[in-house]
């Protein structure tokens, strides 16, 4: 059989053929994907690169679009910009109709720069998406368009987007504003004045129509209100979502974590996991978490040694001096050591230079009467009620802020900026009379005080008007 | 026909060995042919350039630190009138103004001029009481990070021999970015100029001096993120005016054209609706040497979001003065991240160079420009030239010719607050040598 020339040559060239079709269907096979690209994660805290690792790994030997695309996000959390583009790339050819794979590579684009691609991404994502998140991609959208200055599919876009995307809406009527497109603006902000009358940004627009429209007295109105307005629209809203998504990942998500315990009164469960995350990598916000949980749990000296690191590496500030203070004060007692208690009072009175102060003068107003010092608790009494009252009208809490200031007058009448809040206040309750009392009370008290001898000024212009328009009662 | 009848059973063997080594060698071969794979090519947006045959010697000024710098703001000045160029530091991790006075043998000695300001932004240096003496008007911004509370102020460190005495000249105010001086309103004394970046909200403003420290404010402008506000006779009517870099909502620049005695009109000269461009300062410089003051726009500032990536449109503009202060833009440089922008004669030729660091750039690759310098062939053509990729995260720049050799050399600042952090060379140097590499 083995001499049989005929058969193995017939087997020989059944081989040859059957070589050739399978090395054929090598050639033409379909190309093998690599897996993700694996950026190099050595600038990561440990904790962070460590959950990276993880998901990287997941995503390796899958050709799951959705595994991709959250690969992709963890990348664009943690910066890796070029390494998300790709896996997006990679989870649309895998889910080309998928709408979070389109929506994320769009992110992804517009973060790198890749505008075109940016604009190309979200006009999918808005053909793909659910009724709800149309507005959301008509938004980014008309940003991209905006990048690339072409105002006019901007303005489209942002049309589009206006009916169920505040943001979409805001966006247009700004563009309708810079383009002195003034009349179509208008209806436009009045609406969102209606749904959202405390919204700073709102209201800055709206003074930026009253003042294109020269009517500055409505102009002035408007910046007034807007500065106790609210951020409810943000300037960039994708770097705002993106700094709230990093929450969810690695070292942030232990930090989140951390919080949960700590509003729980877990303070223990809390400072280890402050303690982890800066240990992992070291930060002022860590520090100081750490230190507070310090204070919660009774570890006085602990906290010390926490805040002065604190101070030491990234200076001084009024909150580090008044809670080192209060440490030494609560040490002070529990060690029953009156030196330590100076120390606090040190402390305290170098937090008073700086601004930003919370309680520190309530802290030493306590001490000078616990002192018997009337006159310096007063002092600081005073400053105290000011700094609340304005934290207050900041906050829109006018009848507190009121308070607040009447206490602090009360107490110390030369508080210039007391009056001049004072009269703020009586402004904003329509009472132009009570107003320029507390504005000249204010000017007496601190001679150049600008903005009050601008506002005194406007109600003195404004009354004069009013007087010279009132018909004159006839003899 | 027996040789024919034959002839098959000879070859019968080999080709039998052939039948069986063939698939083994296809076998063979199949596991040798490697993976048909496409590779990904990743996007490189990080701003590189040739490197510069002009050298320079780096160093540095003021020690390492214990925490990755926080430099906000250089000054390159003659503090101490000796004739030797001095150097002021604005430090918003240590929350100090720092000056470093240059000593004959070209080292650096460190004085504290102020202390506890959280986060100085800018140091103006200037003879605000007029007693032949440089003091420091100091930009308080209270928080280097977002904040849109009342923790800013503008502060005098008056001068007083080696001693500084803190006066509050503004407080009751939003992050204050940036405050120039000059006399706005003709009585002879300094008035000022301020920027209060706030963060949704902000203004500018101007200072009226009434004498002895106090001053009245007068608001010019309501709109968040002013960076500076640099002082100059834009319109050539002989008075001083204000220009005003916008740029938090708005990308805009404002001029406030001065009638002398501190009436002002307000107009736009350049606004952008790239929002993303990243204004990050404005400076004045006749680059053209023409007899009238240009602005520069470097704009790069991306850090909205911590981890930012370099942009395209990234770089530089000059916006060049016709004279009677109507500007026309023209890009000048591509380069990520850009923050600050100063100009200087680096090379020695007459005319302005310009030199440009980036804090935002793509740090993830290491061959990643921070500082370049743009050789300027006279006629305002300029040429990017690569100084260095290292320290990386530079904010501020100043030229200014440390060693008095007729060109300018370079201090940089750097704002170390993303990777790669490093606590080293706080305030980098270069010192224009000069020859090819």
């Amino acid at each position: 059989m083995i001499r049989n020339r005929r058969l193995w040559a017939s087997i020989l060239a059944i081989e040859v053929l059957a070589i050739l079709v399978f090395f054929g269907f090598i050639w033409q096979r379909p190309v093998k994907p690599l897996p993700p690209p694996h950026p190099d994660v050595s600038l990561l805290d440990p904790i962070s690169k460590s959950e990276l690792e993880t998901i990287y790994q997941q995503a390796v030997g899958t050709r799951n679009a959705e595994t991709w695309r959250d690969l992709a996000e963890v990348y664009t959390v943690y910066g890796y910009f070029p390494e998300a583009d790709i896996c997006c790339y990679h989870a649309a050819k895998m889910a080309p109709n998928n709408f979070d794979v389109r929506f994320w590579w769009g992110v992804v684009s517009d973060r790198i720069g890749k505008v075109d691609q940016a604009i190309e991404q979200f006009t999918l994502a808005r053909d793909l998406a659910p009724v709800g998140d149309k507005g959301q991609c008509s938004y980014h959208l008309g940003r991209n368009y905006l990048r690339n200055e072409d105002l006019e599919q901007a303005e489209k876009a942002f049309r589009a987007g206006a009916e169920s995307y505040l943001h979409a809406r805001y966006s247009l009527a700004k563009l309708l504003v810079e383009l002195n497109r003034v009349d179509e603006a208008k209806p436009i902000i009045e609406s969102l004045l209606n749904e959202h009358p405390d919204s700073l940004r709102v209201l800055q627009l709206a003074a930026k129509v009253a003042i294109a429209e020269n009517d500055l007295a409505a102009a002035e109105k408007y910046i007034d209100r807007s500065e106790r307005g609210v951020e409810r629209i943000h300037s960039d809203e994708l770097a705002f979502s993106l700094i709230g998504l990093a929450s969810q990942y690695g070292r942030q998500k232990l930090v989140v974590a951390a919080a949960a315990q700590g509003s729980q009164g877990n303070f223990q469960q809390a400072r280890q996991g402050y303690q982890r995350a800066n240990e992992s990598r070291w930060s002022r916000k860590m520090a100081w978490n750490v230190a507070l949980m310090d204070m919660e749990l009774g570890n006085y000296k602990q906290g010390i040694t926490v805040l002065e690191e604190l101070i030491a590496r990234d200076g001084e500030t009024s909150q580090r001096l008044d809670v080192l203070g209060e440490a030494y004060r609560r040490l002070s007692i529990k060690n029953n050591d009156p030196k330590l208690l100076e120390k606090a009072i040190t402390y305290w009175q170098a937090a008073t230079k700086f601004t930003n102060l919370r309680d520190v003068h309530s802290k030493l107003a306590n001490y000078y009467r616990d002192q018997g010092d009337e006159d310096r608790a007063n002092y600081h009494q005073a400053l105290q009620l000011q700094t609340l009252g304005i934290r207050q009208f900041r906050d829109s809490k006018l009848a507190d802020a009121q308070k607040a200031f009447f206490a602090a007058i009360k107490i110390d009448p030369k508080l210039a900026h007391s009056w001049y809040y004072l009269a703020e206040l009586a402004l904003v309750a329509d009472n132009p009379e009570q107003a320029a009392k507390a504005y000249q009370r204010c000017l007496e008290l601190t001679p150049h005080h600008g903005r009050a001898a601008a506002k005194l000024s406007q109600l003195k212009l404004a009354s004069t008007a009013s007087s010279e328009a009132s018909p004159v009662p006839a003899n | 026909m027996n040789k024919h009848a034959q002839s098959p059973k000879k070859g019968g063997p080999l080709l039998f060995i052939a039948a069986l080594a063939l698939p083994a060698l296809a076998y063979v071969v199949h596991g040798a042919i490697p993976p048909q794979v496409v590779e990904d090519e990743l996007f490189n947006g990080a701003s590189k350039f040739t490197p510069s045959k002009h050298q320079f010697e780096a160093s540095s000024i003021g020690p390492d630190r214990n925490t990755p710098p926080i430099i906000t703001n250089v000054q390159v000045v003659d503090f101490n009138n000796d004739q030797l160029t001095d150097v002021v530091v604005c430090d918003a991790r240590k929350n100090q103004v720092l000056w470093y006075e240059q000593t004959p043998d070209g080292k650096w000695q460190e004085h504290l001029a102020a202390d506890r300001l959280v986060a100085p932004a800018h140091a103006t240096v200037v003879d605000l009481d007029g007693d032949n003496d440089l003091d420091i008007v100091v930009s308080v911004l209270g928080n280097i990070w977002p904040d849109d509370t009342d923790v800013g102020r503008l502060v005098w460190l008056e001068r007083e021999g080696d001693k500084f005495t803190q006066h509050i000249l503004l407080d009751d105010v939003r992050r204050v970015a940036d405050a120039t001086a000059g006399d706005l309103d003709g009585d002879g004394d300094l008035d000022l100029a301020v920027a209060v970046f706030g963060y949704a909200r902000g203004k500018v403003l101007w200072l009226e001096n009434h004498g002895e420290g106090n001053f009245q404010e007068h608001r010019l402008f309501y709109a968040s993120g002013t960076i500076h506000v640099p002082m100059d006779d834009y319109n050539g009517d002989g008075t001083l005016d204000i220009a005003a870099i916008v740029s938090q909502e708005d990308e805009e620049v404002w001029i406030f054209d001065n009638d002398g005695s501190g009436n002002f009109q307000s107009r736009m000269v350049f606004k952008t609706f790239n929002y993303d461009i990243g204004s990050a300062g404005i400076v004045k410089s006749d680059l053209d040497q023409d007899g009238d003051v240009d602005l520069l726009l470097p704009v790069g500032d991306n850090l909205e979001y911590m981890l930012s990536y370099p942009q395209p449109y990234h770089g530089c503009l000059w916006l060049e003065n016709d004279g009677k202060g109507n500007f026309t833009d023209k890009r000048i440089a591509t380069y990520g991240g850009v923050y600050a922008a100063d100009t200087g004669d680096v090379d020695g030729d007459g005319d302005l160079d310009i030199a440009l660091v980036s804090m935002c750039n793509d740090w993830k690759q290491s061959d990643s420009a921070s500082i370049i310098w743009m050789e300027n062939d006279g006629q305002q053509n300029f040429t990017p030239w690569q100084i260095a990729t290292n320290p990386t995260h530079l904010i501020t720049v100043a030229c200014g010719d440390l060693n008095q050799d007729g060109r300018s050399d370079i201090v940089a600042g750097r704002m170390n607050i993303s990777p790669p952090l490093d606590n080293t060379r706080p305030v980098p140097v270069w010192i224009s040598t000069g020859g090819a590499q």
